[in-house]
């Protein structure tokens, strides 16, 4: 007997006290061996650009301002939709905090290569780590710029309130009132330029779906603008126009190939996109449709009628191609809306631009495709706002013209304006048709809404379908000049609660 | 209530061998204040003649004039009788002092307990029509707190003790069967016919000792076992049940108002109708009907004990088959135990097995877990209360689905094609096996080791074949269906080696002695160990698609990459080492002390933080013992205990594996960027601060029996506090999220327990009547002391409750709605001025004093007899409890018309020639409320509820003689019979603070027989 017990208690101290204690869970990476080698610091990039993606921004656009409609199946829309922005809105804190969470990414791989020596006589070496920084660099301009377009006080104001510069990894301790515009803009600068110079050591030449040198100048180009820094502005738009022309005739299919993402398509119209594949990145097409783009796909937002109308028109007097390839061809169109009894299911405006990729089979392909950041057209846009700001009609027509001609397969004179607010308006309306559903319209609205004299047009019968008495919104209107800090950040930041954008 | 606790210190008592002379036969029966006890022991002092008592109390037993028969029955007061020349003895016995107390890792008796405890008999427990022992305790226990959230048969409850003593990490208590810690989740597949008595330790004095599992108190789960010296005793059970959904009180509409809204809204079907074709429309559905049935379920428990001089055992079989009250919803269960106890000859080795095997089939459509109680096309539910009156579902027909999908409004028929088609089921093997030898080193050491293991497997599928509606929309032109299933295997290992140390000192006789001291020495080691993979298929072959089955399976071409399955794996790896000690005085069963000190390793934290210290003292006063009350008429019992103590939580995040490298940052690797392998700083901010967090409790306590015995109760009163806990610490979005954790928060709980029982009719002779009330009260006041933000709140406005110092945890706050405004038909809230106002802002809301967890709960009941019959109410309620009716929320939105039901109050909906109601104009325009919250919809959900009631009858003698029975019976009873609440929905119960559409639980009336060999 007692040698049965001696074997039980021998059993139970056998069981060491660390076996239980000490316990690392498999699977586990600790900073100290993540990254190690410049290779680990260019795969390390990719979780980067995994957070870039700009769908948050697209859909907050699309339901906020005038581009879209409830769809079919779309009930009574979302909130956001019926104009309730607040401290709360969860745009208003994702947008925040994804792009803080781009950032910190960026920062913690350049506090990363900062402790990586590339091997100096291995030029290949130094040109996979120049470009690995410069990648890096990069999206945390691109983090910061998102940022500022639209939570800046006024983007045009370097000294009003901008957002948090953030170039180092912060502790979660810390706690940063706004940097001013300008300050931020000068780390976007910095950055831009350091990138630039690695890019071009490193001879980096990418697709469309990575960044080069060129997307740094053609982002550089876009703040610029939104700075109101017209001279940099310019230049930046130019040397991006020196490695891309936009097609001076339409081509529907070359055109649909763009959104469908065929491979080698849109060489002359992408500069940058963030790609979307079945398993990774957004699926745009939802923020639209549940399933594909068509009739089927059970239709949450429609476009506009408003932005139908001018579309179709544009379609029936000059053949603008972007009316069949923005909007599906199993679209109900009613022929009189205004009269219709029941307008949600006479006229369905179905969305296109995101039509899925036929390279891709499922159900999921019919609404993956890739997040289109920088394209060609830009760079027109932006000199034409250049030339407006100087009064310079004739040049900002042109620019209008070059964009017309590329969409318009029978070619329209060049417009003419008679005042800086024509000028203003018609490229703002062109914007809004060319960039419909790209995440363009809340920014430019608060940008240059003012000075084009118009805010929010929504359609009066779309404005039925969801339950808020306001319909359109006045460029004025708080809720249009900048989205609020959002309370997830007051609460905790005292600093900054101080400075909350107005009206909210 | 009467407590029968088996305990083997009892029976030991019995046994003591002798040759007896001179025999007669002599029979009696032995009772209790309820009438015939059943399995009493009879024995002859000092002899070795052994009897049991049969169900009606009757015993026979060869005994000689001067032997003197001993009887005794755990949790009653032995009593002796001296035969002489009786041949028939007949005893009552009473509730004693003595009782077998079930402690943490020992027992000891009712009077040298220190700690407070609550001990239901599973004679209250069994044949109760719940396929879940925890869901049977409910308003049994003072303090103890049990809400199920789902009506999915054997569905997992909300268990809390004293309240809330954490916010993030686990607040349910540590469950011991058998000394086995197990998952405190899952008993779909335990059998709770085993259980011979649950007992719940609530104060730190009982607690402490379970160290960092025991801040949120301990259920200790006793199963059956055989008794040394008996005869063979063979016990059926047999049940059938109808369970049934508890309509609701929503005023809805049928299909022609319904059509006439729609009419008057220019919406839907309604709107293309005229009045004659309204008036002669014959289709009118109530979709509750169509998704909900009558639950028909069965159940039988088979059970053997035995046993001989030195083995006994204890073997029980079970099958029960338990259909949900929604369609394709059961549980299937099949269970064996098997208890063995045995000792050597000289008694001085005992050792004993508990070895449990459940095997459950469960299938549901709610899928509570998945948290798809909204998802339209897939939850049954949502069709039963949201489907148009109008729609029929005879117009469903498997071929077309497309029509299905073009309108929200047509989703019922997904639903129910959905229903027919989908799977969704897991299948558990569950085994809980421990062992546990002691053995007497001398008259004082007593060296005792157990082991345990919880072990579960869980094969969980679900699929929606390529046939479905679901999978041929989804797959357009392509082939669809998917199915997942996933394979978890947990395995929890326990070990504990003690040495126990026991001394009387003191004048005379060993019995004579008044001080006795206990100390006790141990040493515990857990492990746990979680591996789970899985995955998910896209594309089935409907030639060859079998649920499970991976024939159909459509393989990854180059034209079809969707067909790739997703896999997943996981591993986790849970630990503890703990040493601790206790030591216990005691004098002449007056006064006594306890101490605990344990010193625990958690691999959760690191360097200073792993090692916590936690300790108890306790102290009690019989004060009837003392000269001034042992003689009283009035008062029996009367005993006063203190204790304080410390115990801790390191499960920070909840779960038993979660929450396991959060003293570290760690990276993690996935598929990134342009479907490339990448890898990222974690999301999870290391904190390499972590601790424990610590529960204090103080209790005082009265336990007192009166006026015979026949008045018996129990009072605590309580204060917990809860420090360092896990919670979130609030950071800058700078950081990539807006929200870490760390040991921040503080709060406490208090409150005040009350058990009573009164015995008003006791039973004398056989068929007299008897009677017996009791009720139990418990009140909770929890808040929380410290938030780490500026102002001490942290506002959860997605669910419409903050945290905040001074207030309770989770409290509701919102803006008051106050009506309809007669001027324009709006909704009118009350500004944070107090001004009516149709525009809030969020700086309208305010608190409310509510929240989602009871204040006042506990139970009552009455247990009555006469001659045969026997008959049992139990009400168990709760007070105090708010949550957010979404159901009515969704009825109330005109937005819904044409889509789904809404309800019939839009008829006295505000127009221009309606100015006075309480329904808003339909189009009324700040329905949204700005987004904020508001407490239209915030409804209270306190109840009674009749949660247990049955009637039956013994089967008298003459008749069991007959049937060579020794006993049975029959009855009926019924759970949730009535249920009496403000809350309009079906089920007030669920631990949540939003119900809508979900699974509520069931009314379950049962008949069944007892049958006893």
């Amino acid at each position: 007997m007692k040698k049965i017990i001696i074997l039980l208690a021998a059993v139970a101290i056998t069981f060491s006290c660390e076996d239980a204690t000490d316990i690392i869970q498999p699977g586990e990476l600790g900073a100290a061996n993540a990254f190690a080698t410049v290779d680990d610091l260019k795969i390390g990039t990719l979780g980067v650009y995994s957070l870039g993606n700009t769908s948050g921004e697209i859909d907050f656009t699309s339901q906020f301002t005038d581009e879209i409609a409830v769809g079919l199946v779309g009930g009574q829309g979302s909130s956001l939709h019926g104009y309730a922005l607040n401290t709360t809105t969860g745009f208003a804190s994702s947008i925040w905090v994804n792009n803080y969470g781009l950032i910190l990414r960026a920062n913690v791989l350049l506090a990363a290569a900062d402790g990586i020596t590339p091997d100096a006589t291995d030029a290949a070496e130094q040109a996979v780590y120049d470009e690995s920084v410069a990648e890096a660099l990069t999206l945390r301009a691109f983090g910061h710029s998102r940022l500022l377009s639209y939570y800046a006080e006024d983007l045009a104001d370097d000294s009003s309130l901008g957002v948090i510069a953030v170039d180092f990894v912060p502790n979660p301790t810390d706690k940063f009132g706004r940097n001013t515009v300008g300050e931020v803009m000068q780390l976007i600068n910095d950055d831009l330029d350091r990138a630039e110079a690695l890019f071009t050591s490193a001879g980096t030449i990418s697709s469309q779906t990575f960044i080069d040198a060129r997307f740094v100048r053609a982002l550089r180009a876009r703040m610029a603008l939104y700075n109101k820094d017209y001279p940099a502005a310019v230049a930046a738009a130019n040397s991006v126009l020196a490695s891309y022309t936009l097609p001076t005739t339409a081509d529907e299919a070359a055109f649909r190939r763009v959104w469908t993402d065929t491979p080698g398509a849109g060489n002359n119209e992408v500069i940058f996109k963030f790609e979307s594949t079945l398993n990774t990145g957004p699926k745009l097409g939802q923020i639209y449709n549940t399933n594909e783009s068509d009739f089927d796909g059970a239709v949450n937002y429609e476009m506009s009628r408003n932005l139908f109308d001018v579309l179709d028109a544009n379609a029936t007097a000059f053949g603008d191609i972007r009316r069949a390839v923005y909007l599906d061809a199993t679209s109900v169109v009613s022929p009189d809306y205004a009269a219709e009894a029941n307008p949600r299911t006479a006229d369905v405006l179905i969305v296109d631009k995101y039509p899925g990729d036929p390279l891709l089979t499922g159900l999921v392909a019919g609404y993956t495709n890739d997040t289109k950041v920088m394209r060609v057209v830009e760079m027109h846009f932006i000199l034409a706002e250049e030339a407006a700001s100087r009064n310079d009609f004739t040049t900002a027509a042109q620019q209008i013209k070059i964009v017309r001609d590329a969409r318009y397969t029978t070619p329209a004179p060049a417009p003419v304006y008679a005042s800086q607010t024509e000028a203003f308006s018609d490229i703002l309306a062109e914007r809004k048709i060319e960039f419909f559903a790209e995440g363009h319209r809340y920014i430019d609205v608060r940008r240059i809404g003012e000075l084009a004299g118009e805010g929010y047009d929504r359609n009066d019968i779309d404005c039925t379908l969801y339950p808020s008495a306001e319909c359109d919104l006045s460029f004025n209107d708080f809720r249009v000049k900048a989205l609020p800090i959002p309370q997830d950040e007051t609460r905790t930041n005292t600093v900054i609660a101080a400075q909350q954008n107005s009206g909210y | 209530m009467k407590t029968k606790l088996n305990g083997i210190l009892t029976l030991l008592l019995a046994l003591v061998v002798q040759v007896a002379f001179a025999q007669q036969t002599v029979t009696g029966k032995v009772t209790d204040a309820d009438g015939g006890l059943l399995g009493a022991v009879v024995s002859v002092k000092g002899g070795s003649a052994n009897a049991t008592t049969d169900f009606d109390g009757n015993y026979t037993i060869q005994a000689g004039p001067d032997d003197t028969l001993v009887f005794s029955y755990s949790g009653y007061d032995t009593v002796s009788i001296l035969v002489g020349n009786q041949t028939v003895i007949n005893t009552a016995m009473k509730a004693g002092l003595d009782t077998v107390v079930i402690q943490a890792y020992r027992t000891t008796t009712k009077a040298t307990s220190n700690v407070a405890s609550t001990t239901v008999s599973g004679e209250d427990t069994k044949d109760r029509p719940n396929a879940s022992i925890i869901q049977r305790l409910q308003g049994q226990i003072p303090g103890l707190n049990i809400q199920t959230g789902s009506g999915q048969p054997g569905s997992n409850s909300t268990i809390q003790l004293r309240g809330p003593s954490s916010i993030l990490g686990n607040t349910e208590p540590l469950i011991l069967v058998d000394g086995v810690p197990v998952d405190e989740d899952v008993f779909r597949s335990f059998n709770p016919n085993d259980i011979e008595s649950t007992t719940v330790l609530k104060d730190a004095a009982g607690t402490a000792i379970y160290g960092n599992r025991g801040a949120n108190g301990v259920i200790i789960l006793t199963t059956k076992s055989g008794g040394f010296n008996t005869p063979l005793k063979v016990s059926y059970t047999g049940t059938t049940s109808f369970s049934e959904l508890i309509d609701n009180d929503y005023e809805l509409y049928d299909a022609q108002g319904y059509l006439r809204l729609e009419q008057r809204q220019n919406a839907g079907l309604g709107a293309t109708l005229t009045d004659a074709q309204i008036d002669a429309f014959d289709v009118n559905t109530d979709w509750q009907d169509v998704f909900y049935k009558t639950g028909v379920s069965q159940s039988h428990n088979l059970s053997l004990s035995s046993g001989s001089k030195n083995a006994s055992q204890f073997t029980s079989i079970n099958y029960t088959d338990q259909e949900g009250t929604i369609l394709n919803s059961s549980l299937k269960r099949f269970s064996l135990r098997n208890n063995i106890t045995g000792k050597s000859e000289n008694g001085r080795f005992r050792y004993g097995t508990n070895v449990y095997m459940g095997y459950s089939k469960n299938n549901s459509q709610s899928e509570p877990d998945n948290d798809r109680s909204n998802f339209i096309y897939f939850n049954s539910l949502f069709g039963a209360n949201n489907a148009l009156p109008y729609l029929n579902p005879a117009d469903y027909d498997p071929s077309i689905y497309i029509p299905y999908f073009q309108g929200l409004q047509n989703f019922p028929f997904v639903l129910l094609d959905n229903t027919s088609q989908n799977r969704n089921t897991e299948d558990e093997l569950k085994m809980i096996i421990g062992a546990n030898a002691e053995y007497d080193i001398n008259d004082e050491f007593t060296l005792r080791y157990r082991i345990g293991v919880d072990y579960q497997s869980v094969v969980g599928l679900r699929a929606n074949p390529p046939t479905s509606a679901l999978s041929r929309i989804r797959g357009g032109v392509n082939l669809e269906g998917d199915q997942a299933e996933n394979y978890l295997r947990d395995f929890r290992f326990n070990s504990n080696l003690n040495l126990g140390w026991k001394k009387k000192f003191g004048e005379g006789e060993e019995s004579e002695k008044k001080h006795t001291v206990i100390a006790n020495g141990y040493v515990e080691y857990v492990k746990g160990e979680l591996k789970q993979f899985g995955y998910n298929q896209n594309g089935l072959d409907p030639r060859t698609f079998a649920f499970g089955d991976g024939s159909g399976y459509l393989t990854d071409g180059t034209a079809n990459d969707i067909y790739v399955p997703t896999v997943f794996a996981g591993k986790n790896t849970a630990g503890l080492f703990s040493y601790f000690g206790e030591a216990d005085y005691d004098y002449d069963q007056k006064y006594g002390f306890t101490a605990t000190l344990r010193r625990d390793a958690s691999f959760r934290f690191t360097g200073d933080n792993k090692y916590g210290t936690f300790y108890s003292v306790a102290g009690r006063w019989n004060l009837h013992k003392e000269d001034f009350l042992k003689d009283s008429e009035v008062i029996n019992v009367l005993k006063l205990r203190a204790s304080y103590g410390v115990t801790g939580n390191d499960r920070l995040g909840g779960g038993y594996y979660a929450a396991a490298s959060n003293t570290r940052q760690l990276f993690a690797t996935f598929t990134g960027y342009n479907d490339q392998q990448t890898f990222v700083r974690g999301g999870t901010i290391a904190n390499p601060d972590l601790k424990w967090e610590t529960v204090s409790t103080l209790n005082l306590g009265v336990e007192f029996q009166m006026f015979d015995n026949k008045l018996r109760g129990t009072l605590d009163v309580y204060d917990r506090t809860t420090e360092d806990l896990f919670f979130s610490q609030f950071i800058s979005g700078i950081n990539g999220s807006y929200s870490t954790t760390a040991n921040l928060g503080d709060m406490y709980n208090r409150g005040v327990e009350l058990g009573l029982s009164y015995d008003l009719v006791q039973r004398v002779e056989d068929d007299d009547f008897y009677a017996t009330v009791y009720g139990n009260l418990a009140y909770n006041k929890n808040e929380v002391t410290f938030v780490d933000l500026p102002d001490g709140r942290q506002d959860n406005s997605g669910s419409g409750t903050v945290v905040e110092v001074g207030h309770q945890l989770n409290e509701y706050f919102v803006v008051p709605y106050r009506g309809v405004n007669p001027a324009n038909g709006n909704l009118l809230f009350e500004d944070i001025n107090g001004n009516l106002t149709e525009n809030i802002t969020s700086e309208d809301r305010r608190h409310t004093g509510k929240d989602s967890n009871p204040d006042f709960q506990g139970g009552f009941g009455t247990n009555l007899g006469y001659k045969n019959f026997f008959f049992e109410a139990s009400f168990s309620f709760m007070t105090g409890i708010s949550r957010f009716d979404t159901n009515l929320d969704s009825y109330l939105d005109p937005t819904n018309i044409g889509t789904y039901q809404v309800t019939s109050a839009f008829d006295r909906a505000w127009t221009p020639t309606n100015r006075v109601t309480d329904v808003p104009a339909i189009a009324a325009t700040n329905l949204t409320a700005n987004g904020i919250n508001t407490d239209r919809f915030l409804t209270d959900s306190d109840f009674v509820r009749l949660r247990f009631v049955q009637i039956g009858y013994n089967f008298p003698t003459e008749l069991t003689n007959e049937m060579f029975l020794s006993s049975g019976r029959i009855y009926v009873n019924a759970e949730n019979l009535l249920t009496f609440s403000k809350w309009n929905g079906s089920d007030p119960e669920r631990p949540s603070n939003v119900s809508g559409n979900n699974f509520p639980t069931p009314r379950t009336i049962s008949v069944g027989i007892d049958l006893n060999f």
